[in-house]
């Protein structure tokens, strides 16, 4: 697959008054799954539907290649956008039956694997005669999930594809991903609050709080630089000195912090305290704290 | 742009295949009445007005949103809505045309094809118009304007018809009607500038 890089720069989206991304600077090189997380209203469906031209940005500019994303044919064949479909309240869509949906996809989409298409709706087990209005939440996932896959687009971004999916249909999801993944190293952006399970398959995250970009980085390792620092307060203070802490919690006399080290530190583990790791959804949660508490002051 | 034309073609077919059922539909029962074949036509000239109308409500409400989810640039998109107008005006103009040759040989005059031209014409800014409110001003109001337009239509058409026929004669009849159809088209090309304006910064 040709080595695409997607880049924005200097992002800003206003609704009225209200200023949803600051000057956002992101860049997604092909081959690698990013996990996009953040919190409800941080402007991940904003971000993603200007990254794919179907939301034009107040200030900035998405490119692919140097070649901006806006209004631009041969750009825009290499991306694809499945976002959630909500039936209530996209009414002509709603009416729509699945086949038909799946039609027009395979009409506007160049890459369009129909072979794929029909493969996944039998193993997800849908009724393509049946309209979108009667489809249950984790059905209307599904037909998200087959028309990311089936587009075969490049760049491939899918904004909360395993809401309303049960745990067996999540981790058939994960698989399918992964398989299609190796096959072609196509890349994927996942919009995702179950952080938990997705972190397994996610190459990077990137996280988005307040219209900002927290961080973007290689998930393992930002797991690995994570720790939680518990004792009593005194030794845990002793342990983290000088290092950067999150989510401070008081429990009588005892501590517990959230640390991430940066390049060349570490915990004093001469001090009586326990270091044991988090996973990312731990991560996340400490990181928008802080910077919430950071708002405060 | 290829695929932005196949879907609207094929949408071009389906709206003239529905509107030739329902002016079908509408000349059947009144073909029951005393009506002149010509008037018959005029009925089907109101027919399409409808349903015309009913798909641009259809376009804007499902197709826009779904071509740009899918990836369709807007110009290509407004490029393919003026393709979808362009073909529903011919098509439903060669089949006012043939009803009347069926119904009614007699009536074919230079002044009929124009009747005929500005019914197309009249209907296609209507129903792009129709499009535009649906987007602006939602579901409730796009459905009276239906209602009020297929009545203004309705009355419309018989008065200038009317108008036209009894009042003026001969090539002053042919030079009106000539003027009216330019002042439609006119108006469709500036309906179609905003139309560009506002899928530009349609956002989803």
């Amino acid at each position: 697959m040709e080595n695409l890089i997607l880049e924005c720069r200097g992002i800003c989206k206003s609704y009225g008054r209200k200023e949803v991304l600051k000057d956002l600077n992101l860049t997604i090189e092909s081959g690698k799954i990013y996990g996009l997380i953040g919190r409800n209203g941080a402007g991940k469906t904003t971000l993603l539907s200007i990254l794919t031209a179907q939301n034009p940005a107040t200030g900035g500019e998405v490119t692919i290649n140097g070649k901006p994303v806006w209004e631009n044919e041969e750009v825009l064949k290499d991306l694809c956008f499945s976002r959630e479909i909500v039936s209530s309240t996209q009414n002509g869509i709603a009416a729509m039956k699945v086949k038909n949906y799946l039609k027009a996809a395979s009409v506007y989409f160049p890459y369009w694997d129909q072979g794929m298409a029909d493969e996944l709706v039998k193993e997800f087990g849908l009724d393509i005669k049946k309209p979108m209005s009667k489809l249950s939440k984790g059905m209307l996932s599904m037909v998200t999930i087959v028309v990311a896959l089936a587009s075969k687009a490049p760049f491939t971004i899918l904004d909360e594809p395993v809401a309303g999916l049960d745990v067996f249909m999540r981790r058939k999801f994960y698989q399918l991903l992964l398989e299609e993944y190796s096959n072609t190293g196509r890349t994927f952006i996942i919009s995702t609050h179950i952080i938990e399970e997705a972190s397994d398959v996610l190459e990077e995250v990137i996280m988005l709080h307040g219209g900002k970009i927290l961080l973007k980085e290689n998930t393992q390792e930002l797991i690995g630089r994570t720790f939680c620092v518990s004792g009593l307060e005194s030794e845990v203070d002793r342990a983290v000195r000088n290092l950067k802490t999150y989510m401070p919690e008081r429990t009588g006399r005892g501590k517990r912090v959230t640390v991430v080290l940066n390049s060349g530190e570490k915990i004093d583990e001469t001090c009586d305290v326990t270091v044991q790791p988090v996973n990312l959804s731990e991560v996340f949660v400490a990181m928008c704290n802080e910077t919430e508490a950071a708002y405060e002051k | 742009m290829k695929s932005n034309v196949k879907y609207f073609f094929r949408k071009s077919l389906i709206t003239t295949a529905a509107s030739l059922c329902y002016a079908g539909l509408m000349f059947l029962i009144m073909t029951d009445t005393e009506t002149t074949g010509s008037e018959c036509v005029y009925t089907c000239i109101m027919s399409f007005a409808i349903m015309n109308m009913a798909w641009h409500i259809a376009i804007y409400k499902t197709d826009i949103p779904m071509a740009i989810s899918f990836g369709s640039t807007r110009s290509n998109l407004f490029r393919g809505l003026v393709l979808y107008d362009v073909l529903c005006c011919l098509l439903a103009g060669i089949s006012c045309m043939l009803a009347a040759v069926i119904l009614s040989p007699e009536e074919l005059k230079p002044d009929f094809l124009c009747i005929v031209l500005m019914g197309m014409l009249g209907t296609n800014v209507l129903g792009t118009v129709m499009g535009i409110m649906i987007y602006k001003l939602g579901k409730i109001a796009a459905i009276i304007w239906i209602i009020v337009c297929s009545v203004l239509i309705g009355i419309g058409v018989g008065f200038v018809v009317l108008f036209i026929r009894e009042s003026i004669k001969g090539f002053f009849a042919v030079s009106t009607l000539i003027i009216i159809t330019v002042v439609i088209a006119a108006f469709w090309i500036a309906v179609l500038f905003v139309q560009h304006r506002i899928l530009r910064n349609y956002a989803l």
